[in-house]
């Protein structure tokens, strides 16, 4: 009975020391800047967008994002003209599942929601229609304003690279909610959500972050 | 070692090393790269027909077979199908310079009977310029608001799909007269 009563016992005493606390949560800001966008221009350079991040550690494994950006697109074509401009801002929450054992440890694995708005301004002075049968013709659209609701779901990981310098990724899916009803012209781009004729596009982004302590 | 711990070293074990950062970013960078548009070959965004015929005891409308089939647009000597044989679906291009088109349809029939055996179909819509693509330009879509038909071989017409997208959906079923040899 007494040995057994001691070996309890000295298993209670070691308890607490193999209990993690995880470390407090200490203050800062990520800035972080879009670079998908930056290679996208690669690709089709009439389509111009930045796009800049912020998010911050406000509970425990709990990160409030803000994200924003500017859309620019220009195209002057032998078949068409097309110009837009406007601006997006995404706003929402990242959980990281990965939680922070140790103070050393800041890599993310994160899943998140974000409510994102856009607007911009577009037109179309010139394009043409080509019908081979019916005869091919030409058109205008005067300048006219859009606007997009929607809601996007995430998941991705940030990796601390060197101190403080963080690249990660994301893929989103985006649900419309509400937008420009009957509009002259769907927009080729709306900023911060994609090609305008995607319903409900996946899309993945590419980032670099630094983070800065408060 | 407390689960956190446990579940930490596994995920980062499996996910997280910074050497396999690459390796992680490779294929989703492949995954954006399929995500690309890529140029699609249309000039025309065309309304797509299927023909059927309602069968006893089918659930379904029953996929119908025309022998042959010649199509021109009303007003236009050009044919879009010449006496096609064994047809099922066809592909009209509308008119984006109007907001009507429309296309007359000539069945087969005996000699005596051809000029009866044909039938006209008007389309109303509202013509919608999309720009595809910085490569394609710009192409109309359409929304279809209704389709009228004369009613010599063509008994019904029942509009599936109103939006006519380079979706290729089918977007009009065509229900002909059937013969059903009682007569």
């Amino acid at each position: 009975m007494v040995t057994i009563s001691v070996t309890l016992s000295a298993q209670n005493e070691q308890e607490p020391d193999t209990l993690v606390k995880e470390p407090a949560v200490v203050p800062f800001i990520r800035l972080g800047f879009d670079v998908s966008s930056v290679a996208r221009a690669f690709t089709e350079p009439e389509v111009r967008q930045f796009e800049i991040s912020a998010d911050s550690e406000l509970l425990r494994n709990w990160f409030f994002n803000l994200e924003g950006g500017i859309l620019m697109v220009n195209s002057e074509q032998e078949s068409f003209t097309y110009n837009a401009s406007g601006f997006f801002f995404r706003t929402g929450v990242d959980f990281n599942l990965l939680g922070r054992p140790h103070a050393e440890q800041n890599d993310l694995v994160l899943i998140g929601f974000r409510y994102a708005y856009s607007s911009l301004w577009h037109e179309a002075p010139f394009y043409l229609l080509d019908n081979p049968y019916w005869g091919s013709h030409t058109g205008s659209i005067d300048r006219s304003s859009y606007y997009a609701h929607w809601v996007e779901f995430a998941g991705g990981v940030k990796t601390e690279v060197f101190k403080n310098f963080f690249l990660g990724w994301t893929l989103r899916t985006r649900i419309p909610l509400v937008k420009t009803k009957d509009p002259e012209i769907q927009p080729y781009y709306i900023g911060g959500f994609g090609q305008g004729k995607r319903r409900a596009p996946v899309m993945v982004h590419f980032s670099a972050f630094y983070k800065l302590g408060l | 070692m407390n689960t956190m711990m446990i579940a930490y070293n596994y995920i980062s074990g499996l996910f997280l090393g910074k050497r396999l950062l690459l390796v992680i970013l490779l294929p989703v960078l492949l995954i954006s790269c399929l995500n690309e548009e890529l140029c699609e070959d249309v000039e025309t965004v065309p309304v797509r027909i299927g023909f059927y015929a309602v069968i006893e005891n089918e659930e379904e409308p029953v996929n119908l077979i025309v022998d042959s089939l010649k199509v021109h647009g009303l007003g236009k000597d050009s044919l879009i199908y010449n006496y096609q044989r064994n047809i099922s679906r066809i592909e009209l291009p509308l008119n984006s310079s109007a907001d009507s088109s429309a296309f007359i349809l000539y069945f087969p029939a005996p000699p005596e009977f051809s000029h009866l055996a044909k039938d006209t179909i008007w389309f109303y819509y509202e013509v919608l310029p999309t720009l595809i693509s910085m490569e394609c330009g710009f192409v109309s879509f359409f929304e279809l608001k209704e389709v009228k038909h004369s009613r010599m071989f063509i008994d019904s017409i029942f509009i599936e799909e109103v939006s006519v997208t380079n979706i290729l959906d089918e977007h009009i079923k065509i229900f002909p007269f059937i013969d059903d040899g009682d007569n």
